[in-house]
């Protein structure tokens, strides 16, 4: 009878080893590959490489130096905005792995007398922040959760400091709104 | 005999349960939120870069047509060719407090990447650190990922009170530390 017992407390103990491994197996590649922010494809370096884009990558049409943003060579650059325009601005993004399609939003703003104005924007006005907003009527001054239209997946949204020189210079933000469409 | 093994399956599994459960709330509370370390990173660098980036002659050319940010310091400025970031240095070397200059250009501009994120600035000498910004104490030293950039600054002026002499004062370096609240 004892015999009998020991024999079933070890397969039990053997049965229950197994499958608390094989759950531990399970909970922690599922933790890897979807819940933990680490392993989630970001943005955030494709936001950089668009900051730094604008700086070095625009040739003539540039409007971004050295943390200084001219106004009027912003205007010219928005007022006529095209696919080539466009191209500039991604450049080099094609060759990072995890994502396909691109598309972004690029507006600064400044806080003055208790509130935020736009003092510029170009770009896809379709993408829109969580206020529902876009980059051409966010003025909420917070860092909002972009929300990409279909069929983008991913998003984010960068603020830098910039020197905004139009009359005169002034402290100013950069905020840049990045949709894409993941490779599955 | 059936019951017995029942109990011993059901105590297992209420074991096992326990174990990943623990296991779930350990990693869910120091892992799921982790503090976004690009932006905190080029923060630290943009802050620096960006008051590196502008003259005082640029903003304040004089105190009749100053920026409001160098308002309260500008009758103390004394080489307007420096950059708002060497501005910080020089008045560090005359003794004044910058906390105001600071919190002028930072705060009262919102250059912070919205609420999440806050800084301190340190200025370092031949006898040490001295932190400039901000006066009360923060909980920098909680800062899960506390991201530091330095720039090296120094710099000269004209010291018309006295006799025009040139005073050089540096070389400091100045520090600032940024994280995620």
């Amino acid at each position: 009878m004892k015999k009998g017992l020991a024999q079933i407390i070890s397969f039990s103990l053997i049965v229950g080893v197994v499958i608390f491994i094989i759950a531990l197996m399970v909970f922690f590649s599922a933790i890897k590959y979807t819940l933990l922010d680490t392993h989630k494809k970001t943005l955030d370096v494709q936001a950089e490489w668009v900051f730094d884009n604008l700086e070095n990558n625009l040739g003539e049409n540039g409007f971004f130096k050295n943390y200084r943003v001219n106004a009027s060579g912003f205007d010219t650059f928005a007022s006529d905005y095209d696919e080539e325009k466009e191209r500039l601005v991604l450049s080099g993004l094609e060759q990072m792995q995890d994502f396909k399609d691109m598309d972004f939003c690029i507006y600064i703003d400044k806080y003055e007398s208790g509130q935020w104005t736009i003092k510029e924007n170009f770009g896809n006005d379709t993408i829109t922040v969580s206020s529902g907003k876009s980059c051409y009527s966010n003025a909420d001054g917070e860092m909002p959760e972009p929300d990409c239209p279909y069929p983008f997946t991913h998003a984010v949204i960068v603020q830098k400091p910039i020197l905004y020189e139009d009359s005169s210079i002034e402290f100013a933000r950069m905020n840049i709104l990045i949709c894409a469409e993941a490779i599955k | 005999m059936s019951n017995k093994k029942a109990y011993v399956f059901i105590l297992d599994a209420i074991m096992a349960l326990i174990i990943l459960t623990i296991g779930f709330l350990v990693i869910s509370s120091t892992y799921s939120n982790k503090p976004a370390l690009v932006t905190t990173r080029n923060m630290a660098e943009d802050l620096l870069n960006v008051m590196a980036a502008v003259k005082v002659s640029e903003i304040c050319p004089d105190c009749g047509n100053c920026a409001a940010e160098l308002n309260s310091i500008c009758g103390d400025i004394k080489n307007r060719d420096n950059t708002v970031l060497e501005l910080i240095g020089e008045q560090y070397s005359l003794g004044t407090d910058t906390g105001q200059l600071i919190n002028e250009i930072i705060m009262e501009n919102k250059l912070l990447p919205g609420d999440s994120y806050e800084f301190s600035l340190y200025i370092h000498d031949g006898n040490g650190e001295h932190k400039l910004y901000p006066g009360a104490n923060q909980d920098e030293d909680k800062a899960r990922i506390l991201i530091s950039s330095k720039k090296l600054v120094m710099g000269y002026y004209v010291d018309k009170d006295n006799d025009y002499k040139t005073e050089y004062w540096g070389p400091y370096l100045i520090e600032i530390r940024t994280w995620q609240k």
